[in-house]
């Protein structure tokens, strides 16, 4: 039978593989994560360095070798104004994230208000704010944000402005249906017997479990948003040029298909890889972050 | 469940005034003037005052809010500025079109989906689930107007399989199936991506159920159970997701039929905000959101109806 | 088959399970026999592998289970040499059936129940048709009301009222007791040699259970179906069983004739359990429990598994594996000192 030397070192065993050991296990496992992790740890390189990185200037145009094919000085070839496609990519990745984390943000700030505010207090306010959520999310998401940006004009702050607030209505019915399920816990009910006041029940007790979880759904949106600009400035109403936008760059592919096929390529592949690798990386944080997917990447 | 869906129905009528009002304060705050449009540079005053009376232009909102629905009731949505076609027109010309590629999408989209899916599902952790889920992740990650434009430059430009531009000749279905197979493609990615994963989450947590346990006690063959018993469980979100599906499509279909040149509502809406023709902006807005509502409706609805549960207690 | 042959026999099966790469015995060199028309109450805790040596017996196990030793003799053929097919066709819902225990997901829900049990005679049709055959429409629909029929039939035999009626429902305007007959129906109709019976009363209301074992009682000596009746319950094995095994850690340490069971309980553990139950004690008296833990199977040994939880354990408990000792013809205990204890 076990001696009692045995007995300890299998207790202690146990005790090493803790809590933190089992997030940095799942962690190890979950291709998901790392690819992720890798694509977004590039493209937030790639954006910090840019003015190291580029070759040229993006805005630099020179006709003379406009539609230009792979050469040594211009690596991905060159527009139909002569500016040189791999700054152009490099730069315009900028404009991406710019966009796609500040429109999260903001979508995030007025779905987190709203959202909690309506789950929390129902009755007239929570219909209230479920009517804007659902006036909005009466249109095809798209042809809303056209529609809009056509009438107020395109320019960066409006995109993120009009991103910020059709966006946040999803995502705030989302953030409502948390705080319906975390007003249900117990511990809340407790604080309520207690007597705590409801403000005090809304920031110390409901905020920090609702933005938890509500963090890791709001990550979902970055990719949709960096689409939403890049399909904007495809029909040509998102970012104005000359700021470099992949939106953009593949409509210049686009109108110059027949010239110089290739030039959609680049701001293609790019665009594809970024929205990979958000998606990836928030699939794989929340599978990590989720105690039943955990277990059974550690198992695996 | 009858009156879940009337009471849905029902709210529509206000969800479409608040669209309309909506509509008319936008374009208000839009610049430029869509007198200057329609007239060219070098009109002269007169032209102007009349074209802007004969449509309205300088009445206040609601006014025109008005003029829009009187319209309504008499079945019209308005005339082009440009174009003075009636709107309606444009639109029901365009409306096939779009319908027919997002129903054919949809159609390959949903068998594959489900094939798929179940495979995937039930051959869990072999190399087929690996091909499938990983190429399912990438296809949600795709946009649709970048597989769109890349299967125009491999299929259509450099292997001039099939065509770029236009739906077909009229009446040559071959013709027309030729011009809808790149864009259906474009768009399936993406439905395929979502739906697979789907299929294959209800299906895991379908065969891991009792029943599929009893089942398999009494001796059930395999494929009936795969084929019958649990893809029938399995199916239920699926289908609800194909409604909404179609509905965001409507949105989504701008930029395939910019790409691959079909007239369909898509293009007639990006057109008319580039021409800054309002009533046709108006009328293909107002009538793509009744589209878009009724077809989340139908997602909504065809859960309940699937389900045995909720169609009989 | 003659009433003194074993329907079921089962020597020596061992039971191990896999995680990640670790290895567990779920169940340790099991050996049991059943007679046509007996009833085997296989009892013990949660954890002590007897619904995973049920289902072993259908080798439905789950993938990283596997039958490592052992041999299943069924009718005289041994189930373990049969090919995946063949037990699936002529074993699973024909020779050997399972009631598996009451939930609410037990029924598949989009199927009303009538189709269930329908098609489960479908799938075990004795005669082979030939294609041509298959085509006849009037044999067809004659077939199917046949069958419908039948089913009718069996859902009234198990008490279930308005049974045409309730054939064309769905498995939720059942209730739990109602559930359960319908898979009782279903297990009878196979006529099967064997009826494996896992927790079937578990989680029904009190009264229904009692009303539930009278019905299954009653059938089960219409049909002369041998039983394995697979429970925690001892006051239901006593009801039921004819003679009954107690399970410990993958282990059968002992098994007699129910009366003597009950009468002269030898290992320690059917001891224990015996006096845990409330009927055992003295009103007023505290309950008496077992201290300690059922190992986990990852943690089982060679020797006495219940030794560190037994009273009466001695030296020899833990250095040399119990030996089975055989107190007559059908009770057997496996225990070091099941003759000093007492």
């Amino acid at each position: 039978m076990r001696n009692v030397a045995q007995q300890g070192h299998k207790e202690f065993q146990k005790d090493m593989n803790g809590e933190f050991n089992e997030y940095l296990q799942a962690f190890r496992k979950s291709t998901k994560l790392f690819i992720g992790t890798i694509l977004v740890v590039t493209l937030f390189i790639v954006v910090i360095c840019a003015p190291v990185m580029a070759p040229h200037d993006p805005y630099k145009m020179d006709v003379k070798n406009r539609l230009s094919n792979i050469s040594r000085t211009h690596l991905l070839g060159t527009d139909h104004l002569g500016r040189d496609t791999l700054s152009q990519i490099i730069y315009g990745s900028r404009t991406s994230i710019f966009i796609g984390v500040i429109g999260t943000s903001l979508a995030f700030i007025i779905a987190l208000s709203l959202g909690t505010l309506a789950g929390y207090a129902r009755g007239i306010i929570e219909n209230l704010i479920l009517l804007y959520f659902d006036a909005v999310r009466s249109f095809p998401a798209i042809i809303l944000i056209l529609v809009v940006i056509s009438a107020i004009g395109s320019s960066v702050t409006n995109i993120i402005i009009v991103f910020g607030f059709i966006y946040s209505s999803l995502l705030g019915r989302t953030i409502r249906a948390i705080t319906i399920s975390v007003c249900k816990e117990p511990f809340i009910e407790a604080a309520i017997t207690l007597g705590s006041k409801k403000r005090t029940i809304l920031f110390r007790h409901l905020f920090p479990n609702v933005i938890g979880p509500s963090l890791i759904v709001t990550g979902m949106y970055v990719p949709i948003m960096i689409m939403s600009e890049a399909g904007l400035s495809f029909l040509g109403l998102g970012v104005p040029p000359p700021t470099p936008s992949w939106g953009t760059s593949i409509r210049y592919g686009f109108e110059n298909i027949m010239r110089a096929p290739w030039l959609i390529l680049p701001p293609s592949i790019a665009l594809a890889l970024t929205m990979l690798g958000f998606n990836l990386f928030a699939e794989g944080l929340r599978d990590v972050l989720n105690p039943e997917k955990r277990g059974e990447l550690i198992i695996s | 469940m009858l009156k879940y869906a009337i009471s849905r129905l029902l709210w529509l009528i206000p969800t479409l005034l608040c669209v309309i009002l909506f509509l008319f304060s936008l374009i208000h705050f839009a610049p430029g003037d869509p007198v200057d449009v329609i007239c060219g540079p070098r009109a002269s005053e007169e032209t102007k005052a009349l074209v802007r009376d004969i449509f309205h232009l300088d009445k206040p909102l609601i006014v025109q809010a008005g003029y829009f629905f009187q319209n309504l009731l008499k079945g019209s949505l308005g005339v082009s500025i440009i174009d003075r076609e009636p709107v309606i027109k444009k639109f029901m010309r365009a409306l096939p079109n779009t319908m027919v590629l997002g129903f054919f999408a949809m159609f390959w989209t949903f068998i594959l989906a489900l094939v798929l899916g179940a495979l995937s599902g039930i051959h869990q952790n072999t190399w087929i689930d690996y091909v499938i889920t990983g190429c399912s992740f990438g296809m949600i990650s795709v946009p649709a107007f970048v597989s769109a434009l890349i299967l125009l430059l491999i299929f259509s430009i450099k292997l001039p399989v099939f065509p770029m531009t236009g739906v077909g000749e009229k009446g040559n279905v071959l013709d027309q199936l030729r011009h809808l197979i790149l864009p259906a493609t474009a768009i399936s990615f993406g439905w395929f991506g979502f739906m697979c994963r789907t299929v294959k989450a209800m299906m895991l947590e379908v065969l891991a159920k009792d029943y599929v346990k009893m089942e398999r006690s009494f001796g059930v063959p395999s494929r009936y159970i795969w084929g019958k018993y649990a893809l029938r469980n399995a199916v239920l979100p699926v289908v609800t997701q194909i409604g909404f599906a179609i509905g965001e499509f409507l949105g989504g279909a701008v930029f395939v039929e910019m790409i691959f040149g079909r007239p369909g509502i898509g293009r007639l809406l990006a057109n008319s905000i580039s021409t800054l023709d309002y009533p046709v902006l108006q009328g293909t807005v107002f009538m793509t959101t009744i589209m878009f509502v009724l077809a989340n409706l139908l997602a909504d609805l065809s859960h309940g109806f699937l389900d045995p549960r909720v169609r009989h207690g | 088959m003659d009433k003194d042959q074993n329907v079921l026999e089962m020597r020596e099966v061992s039971i191990i399970y896999r995680v990640g790469n670790r290895i567990g015995k779920a169940v340790d060199r099991v050996s049991f026999e059943i007679k046509k028309g007996e009833v085997l109450g296989l009892a013990g805790e949660s954890g002590c592998g007897k619904s995973t040596l049920a289902w072993s017996i259908l080798r439905l196990l789950p993938g990283n289970a596997r039958i490592v030793s052992g041999d299943m003799i069924l009718e005289g053929k041994n189930l373990l040499k049969l090919s995946e097919r063949a037990l699936n066709d002529e074993v699973r819902g024909n020779k050997i059936t399972m009631i598996i225990q009451n939930t609410k997901d037990s029924l598949n829900p989009v199927f009303t129940v009538g189709t269930q049990m329908f098609d489960l005679l479908r799938f075990h049709e004795q005669e082979k048709q030939s294609l041509i055959a298959s085509f006849n429409f009037f044999r067809r629909a004659k077939r199917n009301k046949e069958r419908r029929f039948r089913c009718i039939k069996m859902l009234e035999e198990m008490e279930i009222a308005a049974a045409d009626k309730r054939f064309s429902e769905y498995a939720f305007q059942f209730s739990g007791g109602m559930r359960q007959r319908v898979i009782m129906a279903m297990n009878f109709m196979a006529n099967p040699a064997v009826l494996i019976a896992d927790e079937p009363t578990t989680g029904l209301d009190v009264s229904v259970e009692a009303y539930v074992l009278e019905l299954f009682k009653s059938k089960i000596r219409k049909y002369e179906t041998a039983v394995i009746y697979i429970t925690h319950n001892l006051r239901i094995l006593s009801e039921i069983a004819d003679k009954v095994a107690i399970m410990y850690a993958g282990t059968i340490v002992e098994q007699a004739p129910v009366e003597e069971l009950f009468d002269n309980p030898l290992h320690p553990y059917t001891k224990a359990l015996i006096k845990c139950l409330p009927e055992s004690g003295v009103l007023g008296e505290k309950l008496q429990e077992i201290p300690g833990q059922v190992p986990s199977i990852f943690e089982r040994t060679e020797n006495c598994k219940f030794q560190p939880r037994c009273p009466y354990s001695t030296e020899i408990c833990t250095q040399a594996p119990p030996r089975t000792g055989k107190v007559s013809s059908s009770h057997f205990v496996l225990c070091h000192n099941f003759l000093t204890v007492q």
